[in-house]
């Protein structure tokens, strides 16, 4: 759906270039790791689970499709998604510098994860956690949504912004002081924090592409009039779109996402915020090619990450610590090359 | 026919702007829209566009009630270039202008010629073709102000609506788009509906003239009959001498304060 005039480069072929490096990032990687398995393998292995063959090698099978392919897989979806949702939060808020995480989503996993620590709940074999964090997301964007919501220019940029930072404050607060109560357990909710896909399983592969896959195919209906909503909400009623409501269904499909990102993998910041802009520098403004191509540029990103901690550096270090050591100074940089030499603000 | 206004009423919170304000702006006319800061101009031009509800009363556009219309039908008969235009994301000029046409896109389907062609006149009509391919947060003010006329050019709907279109821009560009405006106007049958601080550019490209003073209309007719002294000394306390200039053929005015 090429929509627009003036693009810079094929957004076609850098949605579709993309998205085969993923397709090779995913295999490289699953013969990374302690036991180097040759990469011919991957496919292999992938070729006889679909199919139902029996194990050629029960050993790199049970590595490569056990082990490793969950992971990866998990951390190819999250970063597609929390990139994607990262596009229409910095759409919907007009405002470059927001990321998924600038309506409190991510204090309100981390708050509901920090009590599902600090009860030393187990229920739903091992699910608690997510699904606490899961909780404490969802109630945190309703919470917001009602804050600023009802006002005249509802849901506007400023409304939600300022409800956010009002609500993870408040959060913050909440964890700070579950950390300071949590005595022993204080460890494990430190180490959630910071992000990891280690241990990941299919069923955590299952929930994130469900709700990855919903949230990108709803934002990639309303690309339009993301695109729209950049020009000012009078400019935006004025070509056709009933601007309250196209960005709550936005807020809501972009923060599910992010929400359920979170909950699997915990809070890994800066993809949501660097992806769009590295994209945006390539393909342009457009939303409608913007989604499409930072969604492999996201998966492509997160899992170069999470291979590099798992199989490149001597002891892993949380994904959340190393996409924020690489990201921030890249981000730096591009902010200072881009924004300030020509005054995009 | 055109837009109607029976007893509209409107408040911000606990500040009335309209109370009761009823007028009839006709279709393949160009409409001025004047009055003192505050008087309730932007608030008016946002009830028609449909972007506020009046609290009261009833907006008609061509016999029909304007609630009655849903966004997108309305984005076809109606483009409006705002005052205030800030996009902080690096889109081309020829993408905003292209924005133009959505209104008339189905959600999935790309332009087609046509669509193509009519972004290229409005961009070759507001001279901006020639940085068609710059973003929009590098242009100047005025620049930036022709982009989101060309892009209310390229909706390609039967009425349009200024508030203060041409307040950034210089005085060769400003006759230049009051003047297409005016054209299309004559040739094309569209309405014009414009706000506008100058008094005598308004005087010169506008047919009929709305005097606003504190939400209510002090005057309303053709240019001939209310751009008098007594009414620009009333909505604006300001004496003037208006007379009639025999190079443009058209009343203009000045200011004697």
């Amino acid at each position: 759906m090429p929509a627009v005039t003036g693009i810079k480069s094929s957004p076609a072929r850098v949605a579709i270039g993309l998205g085969l490096l993923l397709g090779g990032v995913i295999v490289l990687s699953a013969a990374m790791g302690v036991v180097r398995l040759p990469f011919v393998q991957v496919p292999a292995v992938i070729w006889e689970k679909l199919w139902g063959l029996g194990p050629g090698d029960a050993l790199a099978s049970a590595i490569i499709w056990d082990v490793r392919l969950p992971r990866i897989l998990t951390a190819a979806v999250v970063g597609a998604g929390l990139s994607v949702s990262g596009v229409v939060f910095q759409g919907i808020l007009r405002n470059p510098l927001a990321d998924p995480y600038t309506l409190g989503i991510s204090a309100g996993a981390a708050f509901g994860a920090c009590v599902a620590f600090f009860f030393n709940m187990s229920y739903f074999q091992g699910l608690s956690v997510g699904l606490c964090a899961f909780a404490g997301a969802i109630i945190t964007l309703a919470v917001v949504l009602y804050l600023s919501g009802g006002t005249a220019g509802g849901y506007s940029s400023n409304n939600l912004i300022l409800s956010g930072i009002i609500v993870a404050a408040i959060l913050s607060a909440g964890i700070s002081f579950l950390k300071y109560a949590a005595d022993e357990r204080v460890s494990a909710i430190i180490f959630w924090l910071m992000g990891s896909f280690v241990a990941k399983t299919w069923m955590d592969v299952g929930l994130a592409l469900a709700f990855v896959s919903i949230g990108v195919a709803v934002c990639l209906c309303f690309g339009r009039d993301l695109n729209l909503m950049a020009l000012g909400d009078r400019a935006a009623a004025s070509l056709g779109v009933d601007v309250k409501k196209s960005r709550l269904i936005l807020l809501v499909a972009a923060s599910l996402m992010a929400a359920v990102c979170v909950s699997v993998s915990g809070i890994i910041g800066f993809v949501g915020l660097l992806v769009p802009h590295m994209m945006r520098g390539i393909v342009g403004a457009d939303n409608q090619w913007l989604m499409p191509v930072s969604l492999p540029a996201g998966g492509v990103l997160l899992l170069c990450a999470d291979t590099f901690t798992r199989a490149v550096l001597p002891s892993e270090v949380p994904i959340g610590v190393l996409t924020a050591l690489i990201g921030g100074p890249f981000f730096c940089y591009v902010f200072k090359r881009r924004f300030s030499g020509k005054n995009r603000f | 026919m055109g837009y109607t206004l029976q007893d509209v009423c409107f408040s911000y919170e606990a500040r009335p702007i309209f109370s009761g304000i009823s007028l009839e702006m006709e279709t393949g006319g160009f409409h001025g829209v004047l009055g003192a800061n505050g008087s309730g101009k932007t608030t008016l031009l946002d009830l028609i566009t449909g972007h506020l509800k009046p609290e009261n009363g009833n907006i008609l556009l061509d016999g029909r009630r304007l609630d009655d219309f849903d966004a997108g039908e309305l984005a076809k008969k109606c483009a409006l270039v705002p005052q205030d235009f800030q996009v902080n994301f690096p889109f081309t000029v020829a993408q905003v202008v292209m924005m133009g046409r959505y209104p008339h896109l189905g959600r999935f389907s790309a332009p087609g010629t046509k669509d193509r062609e009519l972004v290229d006149q409005a961009m070759a009509a507001t001279g901006i073709s020639a940085f068609s391919c710059r973003h929009v947060t590098e242009l100047s003010g005025g620049e930036r102000q022709r982009v989101v006329f060309a892009r209310a050019l390229a909706q390609d709907a039967a009425c349009l609506i200024l508030d203060e279109a041409t307040s950034n821009l210089d005085i060769g560009h400003t006759l230049a788009l009051m003047a297409l405006a005016a054209d299309r106007v004559k040739n094309n049958g569209l309405t014009v509906i414009c706000v506008m601080q100058d008094l005598n550019l308004a005087a010169r490209f506008c047919r009929s003239l709305l005097f606003l003073k504190n939400g209510r209309v002090t005057a309303h007719g053709p240019v001939d009959e209310v751009f008098t002294e007594s009414v620009i000394k009333e909505v604006f306390d300001v004496s003037s001498r208006v007379y009639f200039d025999e190079i443009i053929h058209c009343k203009q005015v000045v200011f004697l304060n």
